[in-house]
């Protein structure tokens, strides 16, 4: 594994195939790395193709960034290096929030003045976390009301006389 | 999200497994086990934390039931033995058998004895029941259903948590193990039996890759090793305690 700090980005070779759907993810993500900067280095392998960071190189690209930190990783074969791409992603959601704790933290951050539009929630999700310690739908509860769906056991048949059970 | 493990207490190898382990996660007793023999004790001492169920439901199997005397001395236990490892008490929720007017009746009987009552919303009581639940009552955990096709849809259970959140409760999946859901659905705790059950069947269930697969084992060799098959159910159960209490 090798880093480099300034990869040129127009060298870099995007993976086509990539099922992430990351076009919004983009401009949520511009003013994050305008504010942090690139910390995270992108994962290339070693053909030049980019295995982990789309959302950040489209970001960089519409910024008009020319180089990016990234790790030049050898994997074994392709599949090695898809598999890892998609585990990238993958293994994001399997993290939950603690939304109490992150209610205190986010509090804090709100104390000292800190730009809260900076910490990749949206206003809306913030102004929930902070008063209901939880992201919720506002209509969860106008919607269950209405269209609660009350469940059916399946019909159990006799298999010999075809009737119910 | 915490897992709950069940019948441990009335368990056959319950001997073997706690010789063999130290410290267990969270477990979930029934009432109706606690009377029956010890276990508890050895269980409440070396668990993290532990939930009781009334038991009602293995109660009543095949038998004439007497409820009010039944409750009393549930609320007898839970003034002797109610400690800070206890996290709450689920209420004797056989509305399908005396309905809900009774089992709001039995509920006073339990919370005479510990505010620690924790009501299991059931469909017969109605969705502007569950809200007002969720709204109003005093303790903050209240369960619904995890059986497929009782109470709840799978596609509106986490509707059901949402607003639960939003009024500050914590919801218990009661009886809810499957996969599918407690990776979808945000539960603050659910409880599980499937280890003892995958025994009763000559296999192991384990948790690989977010998958839940299965050992089997011959007849003869679940039966002349089954506690050791039991204490691995236990374990690998654990596992996935392990596992979803950072989901």
């Amino acid at each position: 594994m090798k880093f480099i700090e300034d990869y040129k980005i127009e060298d870099i070779k995007m993976w086509e195939n990539n099922p992430r759907k990351n076009d919004e993810a983009v401009e949520k993500l511009i003013p994050l790395l305008k504010k942090y900067g690139v910390i995270n280095p992108v994962i290339i392998d070693q053909h030049g193709i980019l295995r982990a960071g789309h959302t950040r190189i489209k970001a960089l690209k519409k910024m008009g960034r020319e180089t990016v930190p990234a790790l030049i990783v050898e994997f074994k074969d392709e599949a090695h290096a898809i598999g890892y791409s998609i585990a990238d992603n993958k293994s994001v959601e399997w993290a939950q929030w603690d939304f109490k704790e992150l209610k205190e933290i986010i509090g804090e951050l709100e104390s000292i003045d800190f730009d809260l539009e900076m910490i990749g929630f949206d206003k809306d999700e913030i102004d929930k976390i902070l008063i209901y310690g939880a992201i919720y739908e506002e209509d969860d509860e106008e919607y269950l009301l209405e269209n609660y769906e009350e469940p059916e056991k399946p019909k159990k048949i006799c298999p010999w006389c075809g009737r119910e059970i | 999200m915490k897992i709950f493990l069940s019948a441990l207490e009335g368990s056959e190898a319950f001997d073997y497994i706690n010789e063999r382990i130290d410290r267990y996660l969270y477990n979930l007793m029934s009432f109706y086990y606690l009377t029956k023999n010890d276990n508890y004790k050895e269980i409440l001492r070396k668990s993290e934390e532990v939930m009781i169920d009334s038991g009602a439901h293995s109660f009543q199997k095949g038998k004439r039931v007497k409820w009010y005397e039944y409750t009393e001395s549930y609320a007898e236990w839970i003034k002797k033995h109610d400690c800070d490892k206890i996290l709450g008490y689920f209420e004797m929720d056989v509305d399908n058998v005396i309905g809900y007017e009774k089992v709001l009746e039995l509920r006073k009987i339990l919370l005479k004895a510990t505010n620690k009552i924790i009501p299991v919303w059931h469909k017969n009581r109605g969705i502007e029941d569950y809200i007002d639940m969720c709204k109003n009552y005093e303790f903050d955990i209240v369960a619904i259903s995890g059986f497929k096709n009782e109470d709840i849809v799978d596609s509106q259970y986490q509707r059901f948590v949402n607003v639960a959140h939003k009024y500050g409760k914590k919801i218990h999946g009661l009886g809810m193990t499957r996969i599918d859901i407690l990776d979808k659905v945000n539960f603050d705790s659910v409880d599980s039996s499937t280890w003892l059950q995958g025994v009763v069947y000559g296999r192991i269930d384990s948790l690989r890759f977010n998958k839940r697969v299965s050992r089997r084992f011959s007849k003869e060799f679940a039966k002349e090793n089954r506690k050791e098959i039991m204490y691995i159910a236990y374990l690998e159960a654990m596992e996935m305690q392990r596992r979803y209490l950072y989901k």
